[in-house]
């Protein structure tokens, strides 16, 4: 074939296209983290069939790959407590009946999903659809990620791949700030919930 | 090395004591007579109190307040108005939770964790932490506090979550003013009690489900 200039466009336009389909560098936000000072304090609660607990969340972004999060009852009880280091996942605190094999894996994904930590290392993305203003990104990362962003803000995140009987499944709500104002986990397979609202502290 | 730091350790308690002016008690005995007698005239309580939750990840202290409602023998409310709103009431039989509408119950036995920080709690309000054999207690004052710090001797059940209560009895009265909780890893809440009121009648009412 000969390598004339009509074929190096199209060549051109076809790579063009290849990186707009999948990308490693793409416009996919980082965490909403990033944006804040200090500290993020969250009213979280929990509902598992019939029992209702509720506590606060506190999440902060210390340096790129860095996290730290603890989650304490409303009477000052500390209960978890925890740091994400490139992807790592490192207990500092954690109360006795959560400390299960089964119930670290869940919380440790939770967490890292709820803070947005895994899209620090993208390694690769793929725009999948546009609709009603919504793009639809499939992300590797630490973890295979199915997100939904609008007007540069993630609105739903929920993991992929594998074996995933309980995947996790988060929509974050916003008002005009980028925080989100309230967020809501939940989980396939599993009756249990999480609702998180800012709270609004002194 | 470990002899150098646990010299460390104790010069800077040493100096954070005698900032506030603490020294150590002399008439330990004359103190605990006096305050079992203050206090066993006592059948209710009601006071205002602040919570301040100190933490290495905070840049600045989270606040709530609230009030305590205490009747005796061993029924408190702690009800809490501000950031949340959020009820605990310990009734010696239960522990009732009321979060912003969403009520939970459980027995104060099924949790050994929640049934020590049960008697924690009311014996501290009523001043009667002093006689619990639970802890190892050292005495300290400075003009305006008494301060009794109270070590877990078992590291099992409170210890995990608490290494040291201090517990700041008024000079006036001998009340409880304000209690500080010492976690592990230094983290530490403290509770102050402001506008105490002895002896209203507090119905039963208060302290159950509805």
């Amino acid at each position: 074939m000969k390598f004339s200039l009509k074929n190096s466009y199209i060549f051109f336009i076809l790579v063009i296209a290849f990186q707009a389909n999948s990308q490693t560098t793409t416009n996919i936000p980082s965490t909403y983290l990033n944006d804040v000072k200090n500290n993020l304090v969250y009213d979280m609660s929990m509902s598992y069939k019939d029992y209702y607990g509720s506590g606060l969340l506190v999440m902060k972004k210390d340096a790129l790959g860095q996290y730290h999060g603890v989650f304490l009852s409303k009477v000052g009880l500390k209960l978890m407590e925890f740091i994400i280091r490139k992807g790592e996942f490192e207990w500092l605190k954690l109360i006795e009946i959560m400390d299960k094999k089964a119930s670290r894996k869940i919380l440790e994904r939770d967490f890292s999903m709820l803070m947005l930590s895994d899209l620090d290392y993208i390694k690769k993305t793929k725009s999948i659809k546009i609709k009603n203003e919504v793009e639809y990104y499939k992300v590797w990362s630490t973890r295979k990620l199915l997100l939904e962003i609008k007007n540069a803000r993630i609105q739903k995140e929920e993991n992929r791949g594998g074996l995933n009987l309980t995947k996790t499944k988060i929509t974050f709500y916003y008002d005009k700030e980028n925080t989100p104002k309230s967020v809501s986990l939940i989980h396939r397979n599993i009756d249990l919930k999480l609702e998180l609202k800012l709270l609004e502290i002194q | 090395m470990r002899y150098l730091c646990t010299i460390l350790l104790y010069v800077t308690i040493g100096y954070s004591f005698a900032q506030d002016g603490f020294v150590a008690m002399e008439e330990i005995e004359v103190f605990r007579n006096t305050l079992a007698e203050q206090t066993s005239s006592i059948n209710s309580i009601q006071a205002e109190f602040k919570q301040e939750k100190f933490m290495s990840i905070l840049s600045q202290q989270l606040v709530a307040n609230g009030v305590i409602q205490y009747k005796t023998p061993n029924m408190v409310k702690w009800s809490y108005t501000k950031p949340y709103k959020y009820d605990i009431v310990l009734n010696g039989k239960e522990i009732i939770i009321n979060d912003d509408g969403k009520v939970n119950s459980f027995s104060v036995g099924s949790s050994k964790m929640f049934s020590e920080m049960n008697q924690l709690i009311v014996n501290s309000v009523q001043g009667d932490v002093l006689n619990d054999n639970k802890f190892m207690i050292s005495y300290f004052e400075n003009k305006l506090y008494y301060l009794t710090i109270l070590k877990p001797l078992n590291k099992e059940q409170l210890g995990n979550f608490v290494e040291e209560i201090h517990v700041f009895f008024d000079k006036k009265n001998y009340s409880v003013s304000k209690l500080k909780m010492v976690e592990p890893e230094g983290d530490y809440t403290e509770l102050s009690f402001s506008n105490k009121h002895f002896n209203q009648q507090i119905s039963d009412e208060i302290f159950t489900k509805k």
